[in-house]
Formats: C-alpha cells, sequence, structure tokens
C-alpha cells in the first residue's frame, strides 16, 4: 500500500483524463466502464415510492470518514458526503465540492476553489473543515489507516513517521501538523502544498477520508451516530441499527441536483448467499452472484436477463518465494508457470467470469499491457525448465525437493487444489504440503516468508498503476510477500514517478512489468470480475470497474425506481 | 440450602478469573493482531495504534488494565474493529436479540423434544419409536447451517412466507428459531427416551403399575419425572449452547446479535470484545449449572444440598 | 421392591466375575436391531480401512475437462464415471466419501474414547465418594464447563497450528484433544447424576448392607445401572463429534486439504446446496448412516447390559 511519489510536473488534470479515457478501450467491450444499466426514465414511469433497497455486507466499522478503512463503510459514506473531487462515470477525478481547482505550474500547489455548499445540519462549509479534516488525517494520535494516502503532501512524512514513535509528545506533534502543507487564506480557498509533484494527487482527493469535517461536530461525543451525524453528501445518515439496518434519506442541504431517490435502505447481510436468497426473495434490488449459483441463475428464465458481468480492480495472484527454497530458482518459477492453463482456473473456480491475468496491473488501469505473458502455458516448455531447475538445484527428481510449503487461508482449498494438483500432473513425483491456516497466522507467515508458495491478491485502492506495484514488487516492499528485489525493476518505478509525461510514464510501467513478469516474481492468475443482479425495475445504476461494494454505490443519486 | 446457594453463586467468580485468565493468555499467545489485514498497514501506524490501545505492554499488564477497568468503572474496553464503539455497547445492543433467539429455540426443542422422546419410549420397538428415531437421526445429522439454507430457500425464496433475514418482529424470529432448535430437540428426545426407557424397568414403576395405578397416572406421575433427571443434566449446557452458540444461525439470518462476534471476534484479535464473549459464555454456563443442580434436587427428593 | 433388589443383589457376588456381562452379550445377539447397528457400524468401520482399495478415483484426482464440458459445474449425480457426481473440480465424491470415512470414524472413535476415559471416573468418583472428592471435581468441572469451548478450540488450533503439535496426524491431532478436552465434562456430570440418584437406591444401600466392596457396587450395579444415558451420550456424541469437526473445518480448523471428512463435506457442500444438492445431500446421508448404526448398537447394548431385563427379548 505504500506509493512511490509520483512526478509530473504538468497537465494533472489532463493525464488523469488521459489515464482514465485509456480505460474503455483496453477493457474488453463486455466489462466497458461508463455504461448504464438503462437510460434514465421520463417523471412519468417512476415508482411513487423511491426507495432502494441494498446489502452493504455487515456493520460497517465506523462512520467517521477519517478512520474508516473497509468497503462496508465506504459503501455507506459514498452516499452521505461528498470530497473537493469525485470521480465522473468514466472514473475521472472531476471537481465536486470544489468548483473549480488550479494547479500551478510545477504541479506542487493545488488551490481549490469551494462552491456554496452547505453541510445536512445547514451550516456552510468553509475551506478551513478542510484544513482540520487533513491535519486530523494525518493526526499521529488518532493513527488513522488510510493516513498514508497524504504522505505527498508537505510535511506528511514527517507526521508518518512520528506515527512510529511512541516517545513523540504532544508539541512536537502540534509542530508537525502546523507544519503540513494545507491552508486556507479565505473561506472558500484551500491551498495544498506538495511536497513532490504527483501525477494522482486529485484521484486522491476524491478519497472518502479528504471529506470536510466540522471540528465542533466532531469533538461533540457520539457524533459519528445516526442521532447526531453531520454530512454533505446527497443523502444524509438517518437511522443506524447497529448490525441490522442503515437508512439514508435525501439531503435537502445538498448542493447538487436532487436525486430521485428518497431513501436508500442498506441492510447488513453477512453470507454471499444470504444476499442471494434476499435477492430472489424480492428483499433487496442489488446482488453479486455468488460462484456456486451462477449456473443456476444466470440460466434461469427470469433471473438470468437480470445479471450481468462487472470487472472489478482486482487481481487473484499466488506468491512465489524468491528468497528461499525451490522457488528461488528462476526457471522453476517459470516451469510453475507455464504448467498452469489460466483459462480453467478461471471457468472452473469463478464460472469463468473474469480474465486471466499475466501482469499486475489491471485492465481499465492504464499500464495495463496484455502483451505482457513471456511464459504462457505450455506443458512441454514447463518440464523442460523444470529439468534445468531440478539440475541447478542439484536434485534428480521433483520428489527430492520434499514437500512443498503452500499457504493459504479457509475459504481458498479448491484454488489451492486445483494449482497443486496441476503442477503435480506436471511435474511427477512434486508433492505439496497445503497448509490452511487461521487469516491471522497465515498474513503473518505469508508475511515473512514461511510459505514456499501462497495465496495473494489486490484491490486497486486507486486507478494507477503505481498502487498496483508499488509496495508489491520493489525490493523490501510493505507488501511485497513474494520477497521479489530487482534493482532494475525499482529503478524503472523511481523513473516512472519522476516522469512527467503520462505516455512515457505508463511505458515505464509496463516495461518495469515485463522484468517482473520476466522473473516469474509471482503468478498472475486472474483480473476481478462480479456477476451482478439488478432488479429490473431499478434504472440507472452506473456499472463501473471500480466498485465499493454495489455495483453503482458510488452513484447512488443516478438511481431511479421504475413502476413495478 | 440458602448457605449453599450463597456459597455456589459465589464460586462462580473465581471461576470467572481462572477461565479469564486462562483465555487472555492464550489469546495474547496466537499470532497476528487486530490491525493485520491483507492489504499491510504501514509499521509505523500498526506501532501508533498499539501505543494508542496499551497493548505494546507486557500481558499481564494488560490483563490487570482489563480487569481495573471492568471492577472500577464497569468498563469492557474499546472494540479495535468497531472503533468507535465500546464493547459495553455492543454487547448491550446485541445481547437481547442473542438471548431471545436462544431461549425460544430452547422453549421450541423442549415442547417437542420431550413428548418426541416420550412418545418413542412409550411405544418402544414400535412405529412411534421409530418415527421418533427417525426424526431425531435426521435432525442430528442435519447441520444448523445446511438447515438454516434449506428453511430460507423453502419457505422465503419459494413460498415467500418469511422473510430471509433480520430481526424485526415475529415473522423474523420462526426460521431462525426452527434451525437452530433442530439440533437440541434431536438431543432432548433422544436423551428422554433413553430416560424413560430406563425407568419402565424400574422397580417402583412396576409396582405402581400391580398395584393397579391408571396407566397415564404412572406415566406422568412417576415415569417423567423420574426420567426428566437425566435430562435436565444437559438441558443446562444446551441453553448455554443456544445462548452463546448461534453464531452461524445469526449469520446466515443476518441477526443483529452477540452471538457471531464469539468467532469473528478470534479472526479480528479484537480482544476486548473476545474477552467480553469469554465471561458472557462463562458466566452463563456457571450460572444455568447452578440452576440445574438446583432443579436436580427439587425433582429428586432424594437428593439434599448442605 | 426392596425385597426384591436385596435378594438379586445379594446373589450377585456368588457369581462368576464375567457373568453379567457375558449374558449381556448373549442378549445383544438376540436384538435384531441392535445387530443390524452393528452391521453398519461395522460396514462402516471395514470401509474406513479399505476404502482406499474400492475407491474408483484417489481423493485428489480432478478432471477439470469434464467440468469445462459440464458448463463449469460440478459433475450431477449418475455421470457415467462419477457414480455420485463430482465437485466443482471434478473429484469423484464417492471416492471422497470413501476417504473422509477413514477421518470421520477416526474423530469420533478417539474423541468418544478420550471422553469416556476421563468422564467416566471422574463422574463416578464425585458421584460415588461425594463429599470433598465431589465438591473438588465438580468445581475443576466448573471451570471447565465454563470455557466457552469452541473459542478454546480455536485458539488452541491457531496457536498451536504451526508446531508440531498442530501438525501432528495431519492437523487431527489437535481436534481430538480440543474437542475431547472440552465434551468429557458432559459425560462426567450425567455419570455423577446417575450415581447420585443411583447410590441411594435400596439395592445399593442393600448390598451395602452387607458388606460388597464399594468398586463391585460401581462395576456390578451402578455402571450398568446408570449405562443408559451414558450410551446415549456416547452414541449422540459420535455425530456430535462429526459435526464439531465440520463446524471446525468450517472456519478452517482441522484436516488439511486436500483430503476431506464427511463434515468438511458438508461444509463445503453447503454453498452448493442449490444447484448440486449431492454434494451436501451424500455427505449427510453418511453421517446419518454412522449415527443410526451407533444409535441401534448403543440401544442394544444399553438392553443388553440391563439387569432387570434378564431372560427378555
Amino acid at each position: 500500500m505504500f506509493r512511490k511519489r509520483l512526478v509530473a510536473t504538468s497537465m494533472v488534470v489532463a493525464i488523469i483524463a488521459a489515464a482514465c479515457g485509456g480505460s474503455a478501450s483496453q477493457a474488453p467491450a463486455s466489462l466497458a466502464p461508463g455504461d448504464t444499466a438503462a437510460p434514465t426514465e421520463v417523471a412519468s414511469n417512476l415508482a411513487d415510492e423511491q426507495i432502494l433497497r441494498i446489502d452493504i455486507i455487515g456493520e460497517p466499522p465506523t462512520l467517521d470518514p477519517t478512520m474508516a478503512s473497509d468497503s462496508n463503510s465506504i459503501a455507506v459514506l459514498n452516499a452521505i458526503h461528498r470530497p473537493l473531487m469525485y470521480l465522473d462515470h468514466d472514473l475521472q477525478a472531476v471537481p465536486s465540492l470544489a468548483e473549480s481547482v488550479d494547479v500551478s505550474a510545477d504541479a506542487q500547489t493545488f488551490t481549490f476553489t469551494l462552491r456554496d455548499a452547505m453541510y445536512s445540519d445547514g451550516n456552510p462549509i468553509v475551506a478551513g473543515d478542510l484544513v482540520y479534516s487533513w491535519k486530523r488525517l494525518m493526526d499521529p494520535r488518532l493513527a488513522a489507516p488510510y493516513s498514508y494516502v497524504l504522505d505527498v503532501v508537505q510535511g506528511g512524512p514527517e507526521l508518518l513517521a512520528l506515527a512510529g514513535d511512541a516517545a513523540a509528545t504532544d508539541a512536537t506533534i502540534d509542530a508537525a501538523l502546523a507544519n503540513l502543507g494545507v491552508s486556507a487564506p479565505d473561506d472558500k480557498t484551500f491551498i495544498v502544498q506538495l511536497a513532490t509533484p504527483a501525477t494522482f494527487f486529485l484521484t486522491i482527493a476524491t478519497l472518502w477520508v479528504t471529506v470536510p469535517l466540522q471540528k465542533a461536530w466532531v469533538d461533540s461525543s457520539g457524533f459519528a451516530e445516526a442521532a447526531t451525524y453531520v454530512g454533505s453528501g446527497p443523502f444524509k445518515l438517518t437511522t443506524w441499527e447497529h448490525q441490522s439496518e442503515i437508512v439514508v434519506t435525501q439531503n435537502e442541504n445538498w448542493y447538487g441536483d436532487k436525486p430521485t431517490l428518497t431513501e436508500i435502505h442498506m441492510a447488513m447481510l453477512q453470507e454471499a448467499s444470504a444476499q442471494q436468497a434476499a435477492f430472489e426473495a424480492g428483499e433487496i434490488d442489488l446482488a453479486i452472484v455468488p460462484s456456486e449459483d451462477l449456473a443456476r441463475v444466470t440460466s434461469d428464465p427470469v433471473l438470468g436477463p437480470m445479471t450481468q458481468k462487472v470487472a472489478t480492480f482486482s487481481i487473484t495472484y499466488y506468491n512465489f518465494n524468491n528468497a528461499t527454497g525451490p522457488t528461488s530458482n528462476l526457471n522453476f518459477r517459470i516451469a510453475l508457470t507455464q504448467a498452469i492453463d489460466k483459462q480453467a482456473f478461471v471457468d472452473v473456480l469463478y464460472g469463468g467470469t473474469g480474465l486471466v491475468a499475466n501482469s499486475p496491473v489491471m485492465p481499465g488501469i492504464p499500464g495495463y499491457d496484455e502483451t505482457i505473458n513471456p511464459y504462457p502455458f505450455d506443458l512441454a516448455s514447463a518440464q523442460a525448465h523444470m529439468a534445468t531447475a531440478l539440475q541447478e538445484l542439484g536434485v534428480a527428481s521433483p520428489a527430492d525437493l520434499g514437500k512443498i510449503t503452500f499457504g493459504f487461508n479457509p475459504g481458498h482449498e479448491a484454488r489451492v487444489a486445483f494449482l497443486a494438483e496441476a503442477w503435480s500432473q506436471a511435474f511427477p513425483g512434486m508433492v505439496f504440503d497445503q497448509i490452511s491456516a487461521e487469516f491471522g497466522v497465515f498474513l503473518g507467515v505469508r508475511h515473512s516468508g514461511g510459505y514456499t508458495i501462497s495465496r495473494n491478491g489486490w484491490g486497486a485502492d486507486f486507478p494507477h498503476a503505481s498502487n498496483q506495484l508499488f509496495g508489491l514488487y520493489n525490493c523490501g516492499g510493505g507488501n511485497n510477500d513474494s520477497i521479489y528485489c530487482n534493482e532494475a525493476f525499482d529503478a524503472l518505478l523511481d523513473q516512472a514517478a519522476s516522469e512527467p509525461d503520462q505516455d512515457k510514464q505508463v511505458e515505464l510501467y509496463k516495461q518495469a512489468q515485463q522484468i517482473a513478469m520476466d522473473d516469474a516474481a509471482t503468478i498472475p492468475l486472474r483480473f476481478g470480475a462480479s456477476t451482478v443482479a439488478i432488479a429490473p425495475y431499478v434504472s440507472g445504476v452506473v456499472v463501473s470497474p471500480d466498485i465499493a461494494q454495489n455495483v453503482g454505490d458510488f452513484w447512488y443519486e443516478t438511481i431511479q425506481i421504475l413502476k413495478h | 440450602m440458602a448457605t449453599y446457594l450463597i456459597r455456589r453463586f459465589l464460586w462462580i467468580i473465581p471461576v470467572l478469573f481462572v477461565v479469564s485468565v486462562i483465555t487472555f493468555g492464550l489469546m495474547h499467545a496466537v499470532p497476528g493482531g487486530p490491525w493485520a489485514r491483507e492489504k499491510a498497514l504501514p509499521e509505523a501506524t500498526v506501532a501508533r495504534l498499539n501505543a494508542k490501545y496499551g497493548l505494546d505492554k507486557p500481558v499481564h499488564e494488560q490483563y490487570i488494565n482489563w480487569v481495573g477497568g471492568i471492577v472500577t468503572r464497569f468498563d469492557f474496553g474499546p472494540s479495535y474493529k468497531y472503533v468507535e464503539r465500546s464493547v459495553g455497547d455492543i454487547v448491550a445492543d446485541g445481547v437481547w436479540p442473542t438471548v431471545q433467539l436462544g431461549v425460544m429455540a430452547f422453549l421450541l426443542a423442549i415442547l417437542i423434544g420431550i413428548p418426541l422422546g416420550v412418545i418413542g419410549a412409550l411405544g418402544h420397538n414400535r412405529w412411534p419409536d421409530y418415527l421418533s428415531t427417525a426424526i431425531s437421526i435426521v435432525g442430528i445429522s442435519t447441520p444448523s447451517f445446511v438447515l438454516a439454507i434449506l428453511l430460507v430457500v423453502v419457505f422465503s425464496v419459494t413460498l415467500g412466507w418469511f422473510p430471509t433475514n433480520g430481526w424485526k418482529g415475529p415473522n423474523t424470529w420462526v426460521l431462525p428459531t426452527i434451525a437452530l432448535a433442530g439440533f437440541p430437540i434431536s438431543q432432548i428426545a433422544r436423551y428422554t427416551r433413553a430416560s424413560m426407557l430406563e425407568v419402565t424397568r424400574r422397580d417402583y414403576v412396576r409396582t405402581a403399575h400391580s398395584k393397579g395405578i391408571r396407566n397415564t397416572a404412572v406415566v406422568t406421575r412417576h415415569m417423567i419425572r423420574n426420567a426428566l433427571i437425566p435430562v435436565v443434566t444437559i438441558l443446562g449446557p444446551i441453553l448455554a449452547f443456544l445462548v452463546t452458540g448461534s453464531f452461524i444461525i445469526e449469520k446466515i439470518f443476518s441477526i443483529p446479535g452477540i452471538g457471531k462476534f464469539y468467532v469473528q471476534s478470534i479472526g479480528q484479535r479484537d480482544y476486548g470484545l473476545l474477552m467480553a464473549m469469554t465471561l458472557i459464555y462463562a458466566f452463563a454456563v456457571a450460572f444455568l449449572n447452578l440452576i440445574v443442580d438446583i432443579l436436580y434436587a427439587y425433582i429428586d427428593p432424594r437428593i439434599r444440598y448442605s | 421392591m426392596a425385597t426384591n433388589s436385596v435378594s438379586r443383589a445379594a446373589t450377585l457376588p456368588k457369581k462368576a466375575p464375567m457373568g453379567p456381562w457375558r449374558e449381556a452379550f448373549g442378549r445383544l445377539a438376540r436384538n435384531r436391531l441392535a445387530i443390524v447397528g452393528l452391521g453398519i457400524v461395522g460396514t462402516l468401520f471395514v470401509l474406513a480401512i479399505i476404502g482406499p482399495i474400492l475407491a474408483p478415483f484417489p481423493y485428489a484426482s480432478q478432471d477439470i475437462d469434464a467440468i469445462r464440458a459440464n458448463g463449469n459445474q460440478p459433475l450431477p449425480v449418475g455421470s457415467p464415471d462419477h457414480l455420485l457426481g463430482t465437485d466443482q473440480l471434478g473429484r469423484d465424491l464417492f471416492s471422497r466419501l470413501l476417504d473422509g470415512a477413514q477421518i470421520s470414524m477416526t474423530v469420533a472413535i478417539v474423541v468418544q474414547l478420550v471422553v469416556l476415559g476421563i468422564g467416566v471416573p471422574v463422574g463416578a468418583i464425585a458421584g460415588w465418594f461425594g463429599g470433598r472428592w465431589d465438591t473438588y471435581l465438580m468445581r475443576v468441572i466448573d471451570v471447565i464447563y465454563a470455557f466457552p469451548d469452541l473459542l478454546l478450540i480455536i485458539l488452541l488450533s491457531v496457536a498451536f497450528r504451526e508446531t508440531f503439535f498442530g501438525q501432528a496426524l495431519n492437523g487431527l491431532f489437535l481436534v481430538f484433544f480440543a474437542i475431547g478436552l472440552t465434551s468429557w465434562v458432559t459425560v462426567a456430570r450425567l455419570v455423577r447424576g446417575q450415581l447420585l440418584s443411583l447410590r441411594e437406591t435400596e439395592f445399593v444401600e442393600a448390598a451395602r448392607a452387607i458388606g460388597v466392596s464399594d468398586r463391585k457396587i460401581i462395576l456390578r450395579h451402578l455402571i450398568p445401572n446408570g449405562l443408559g444415558p451414558i450410551i446415549v451420550a456416547v452414541t449422540l456424541g459420535i455425530p456430535g463429534a462429526i459435526l464439531s469437526e465440520a463446524t471446525l473445518a468450517f472456519i478452517g480448523v482441522g484436516i488439511q486439504p486436500p483430503r476431506a471428512s464427511w463434515g468438511s463435506l458438508i461444509a463445503e457442500g453447503q454453498k452448493y446446496v442449490r444447484g448440486d444438492s449431492h454434494l451436501v445431500i451424500f455427505p449427510a446421508i453418511a453421517i446419518a448412516l454412522a449415527l443410526i448404526g451407533f444409535t441401534f448398537l448403543g440401544d442394544g447394548l444399553r438392553d443388553a447390559l440391563d439387569p432387570k431385563l434378564k431372560g427378555k427379548q
């Protein structure tokens, strides 16, 4: 999750636009973002009751925007807050609470001009509230999980470092906070000073952690509960029955166009099967179809037509331990990679939903390159590489390697069994010790390199190649659980970070991926996708790959309920 | 009797102490922590969070602080998962749905299980016995999560009689209660049947029969009363299991109870919530066993406590 | 009735030591249902041992091509090569059930042995001797009872998973240990309860009065008389242990994949209950069969061991 500072000198808005504009052409047509499920209907066809019923898959751990870090919470926060910038239906960052944004020539000073807007309690939204909420996010005493997204801001790295220093006094922390590069010369102007230019900074300003907050509200006790909640989105939090249901209703003080929906009822179902059952029983209007139910649902004459596939910005991949064990041998990793029929993996384990992955950056994000595939499925070549690898490792047969540890957490048995069996078939004598460990234990062992092969996955925080590579493949990266290290790769990431030209930068990211994949650092398997079911009377759902919890939950305000 | 009861009740305190010390120690011996995520947090953030919640202190010190909070302020500490809420709030919100579900399932299990067992025993080796045995075998072999899904598919999705989820009134209570009661119904029926068969052969029953007492009177006054003694032994644990062990049912029906925290808090290393669940469980079992012992003395006059 | 008891109690010591037990076997052999139960249990044990030889496929053998040809769905019951169908990876369900028999029967038996081995002596001592013994043992039992067993099991298995202790017997050792550790108290309390009420009965008082030793009274009178509920507890405990193992498998504790117990087959199969219900139904039938077998056998044993049924049936 650590990102390298990415550098650009100009045209940040245009770059992001170009970045996301490229997505539609790169993603397969069936998964293209920006489509809406149905055209906007005329008022005469609308149902009298404009209530959308969805499932947010469990109790949000918190609705304090600063502290939230999970998709349950974000699904709600998207409805009840609105940051300076927001993603449009093509996933471009466009001004939202900000009326306009001015980027300095060196792309290090961002000046946001706020529109006339109010919170749900009627108080005006002023630039000082942003200074407060951004400093709050960076306050080491709060230790907000997503504070690292502001590490590009001047003074940000110092504050993040202070977080690890338990001995830091309040005075030191307050002084460091005073140095954070955010200021509000007047109520309408919010200025951010970056430590280094960053191409993706406007995308950061779309994140839920950057919304304005009133200090008086935050300081009141129990502020993040429904009774006292104050937001700034198209909807406001009306009821929050813990572990049961959240209801948001239209926010009469919302500065934008009034949404058609009057209420959204958010259930907290905890099982995929429960969500599907609730959808089929007509209790909720949107559902993600569990892969076990795919064949039944898609072939059903009633349910089938309600479904469509939506790509998610996520990847399933498996780590090879690059530091120790047989997987530290390049030919061994190549052999393992070439022995897997990835299309069969996607077909059998995900009912064919999703795309075969051969590199880390997902389709739809600039830097995705379908030509990066150095080791396609080829059993003969795999066996040849294995023969070389065994020679290099000084053993006669795969059996002499002993049991190869293969770690995962419960829920991944079938995928692991698929891979282990494919490898055992390709390389007779190879035996795996399939270790199903409790999630928390698994994460620790995986991170410390305790498994030879282990399960992994990544979902994009924001649609930029840096987020899918930095931290995951660079030497010593916080999420580099393959313990992969290649200085040429690191050099290319550094170079990309300081490359002002968008096309060149994307090219550098592609070259970096080529190196990591030539090294067979990991084995990418599948780019994520879901089959979603949308009730036929729900219109205007924006189908975009970047779903938080449900399809369309970034843009509840476009949804309408038709007569039914 | 009164002294005995007070002594037994006070004994719950050392039980809770021992249970909490062992659980607390084991819990901290488990690798991982509340901040472990698939996407790792920066190490500095983890260190700060540990310091903020005192998780960087030695385990015994953490235990003393935890006990101190409970004893002095009745404060069970913060939740590491639901960061804005205290463990006390979460438990207070969720305890009633869980207790209600457990007690309803318990009553259902008794109301069906005991008659089922009695009928089976009275019709020993004839069709009522086979029917009773068949029902309880199906009940025991079907895991609650399978029963729950089947109930939802049939009665919610297909027939539309009951909602698939929630806890908002009697029509939402029906399916979870049945799903949870399935196993204990069978369990109680089996025990009752066995125990009834046992007393059928007791001399006092034969004597009663030979004295010409009406059959129903023998059954109700002598047999059932005596047969229930061993059954009562297992009612305590069954109720405790129902009140605290409903986590799978709560998950499938999305019931806003505390049962799911029983497993979830371990996975999330939500230490405060985990300890609260431990204490609740331990107290419930200890207390219910005490009740069982009192019931024992009431049903079986041969037992006297002093 | 008092006379009756005294006379029977008084005559017992004169018999050959193994007398009542031998008679019990005779009675068991005449009980048809018990023989059916014995047959089922015996068959399951044989299958558990020779299952791998009978299995048409190795338990981990996959048939990916067949699944893809079938629209990425598990093969249904009655497929040419797969009588009971396959799972999502094309693994033959029948073969996996046979392999699962081995695991599930082992879990069931070992756990019950642990439970009986600890529960009966502790309960008997507490119930028979009473007084201090009873108080101390029951307080220990209180503590163990009050332990949230599932929580303890998960914590133990998570804490020790990476050690030798956790890896022993392919992860099953921990399951035996954890389930057995917490479930013996039920049997102990049951035994104690039985003895508490039995030791006050006339025939025991009579036996004591004529100087029969405690050991003999417990072995000859109390255990046979109190055996009914204990046997039921054990026969119920067997599917209980199989299901506990399933619950544990559900949360990732226990047998390591790709092997599967009946319980973990159900836990895995429940996701497919609406589309491919055979993945739940057959493991459930297997558990039900085991339960029927143990129940009939248990009932027969209880009847056979009941001295008052002498000469009946």
